[in-house]
């Protein structure tokens, strides 16, 4: 799909007003904050927010990301989880990326 | 999922809604909504979050729901949050919100 990448919107992943809002602002791709706009002690209500709309939203047409927690801090391995579906049989996408992380 | 200890998740802001969970020492669900849209939305608002904590599996609480007009995916998220933080369980195979 060839799509251009001029702007991309922020969106702090705790707010489910902006996350509601984000697609009227006409950005080519947004993204999903976990990581600098989340307060430590909201970071599991973040993910579950963000894991929510992505399931709910119409995400046709725009290119959506999501920004996960430093993999070192424990919480982005849980924010991959939640996002990204794991494919093939045996492999979750906690171990496809440790196995990654420790090879770089 | 059993709820040992009062829990709260969401904020006052508006298009949120902030969500109380306390054990139920009587039995079932008992849910307290104050809304702003009460009138037209008071039902579903009630159902999504009955339907949310029937899926975690939560029979025994007491809800206090403060809602700001929040959407049926908000409701969902604050109502699964404030249930993982009152049982003191972590999440295991979220499967992924992408297929």
């Amino acid at each position: 799909m060839k799509q251009l990448r001029r702007t991309m919107l922020y969106v702090p992943g705790n707010n489910p007003g902006m996350i509601n809002d984000a697609g009227i602002y006409s950005a080519d791709c947004i993204m999903f904050d976990l990581e600098d706009s989340v307060s430590i002690a909201e970071k599991d209500s973040a993910r579950f927010l963000v894991y929510e709309a992505l399931k709910t939203l119409d995400l046709s047409g725009k290119e959506y990301l999501v920004r996960i927690n430093d993999l070192e801090s424990g919480l982005g391995i849980e924010d991959l989880e939640a996002i990204a579906h794991p494919k093939g049989r045996h492999s979750s996408a906690k171990d496809r990326v440790c196995t990654g992380y420790t090879e770089l | 999922m059993e709820i040992k200890k009062m829990a709260l998740a969401g904020t006052m802001e508006s298009g949120d809604i902030m969500i109380t969970l306390e054990p139920n020492d009587f039995g079932g669900l008992e849910i307290e909504l104050n809304s702003t849209v009460e009138k037209q939305f008071g039902c579903e608002i009630r159902r999504v979050v009955g339907e949310t904590l029937l899926e975690l599996g939560v029979a025994d609480a007491r809800v206090t729901a403060v809602d700001k007009g929040a959407s049926d995916c908000a409701i969902r998220a604050r109502v699964k949050t404030a249930a993982y933080r009152a049982s003191g369980k972590k999440v295991h195979g979220w499967g992924g919100a992408r297929q």
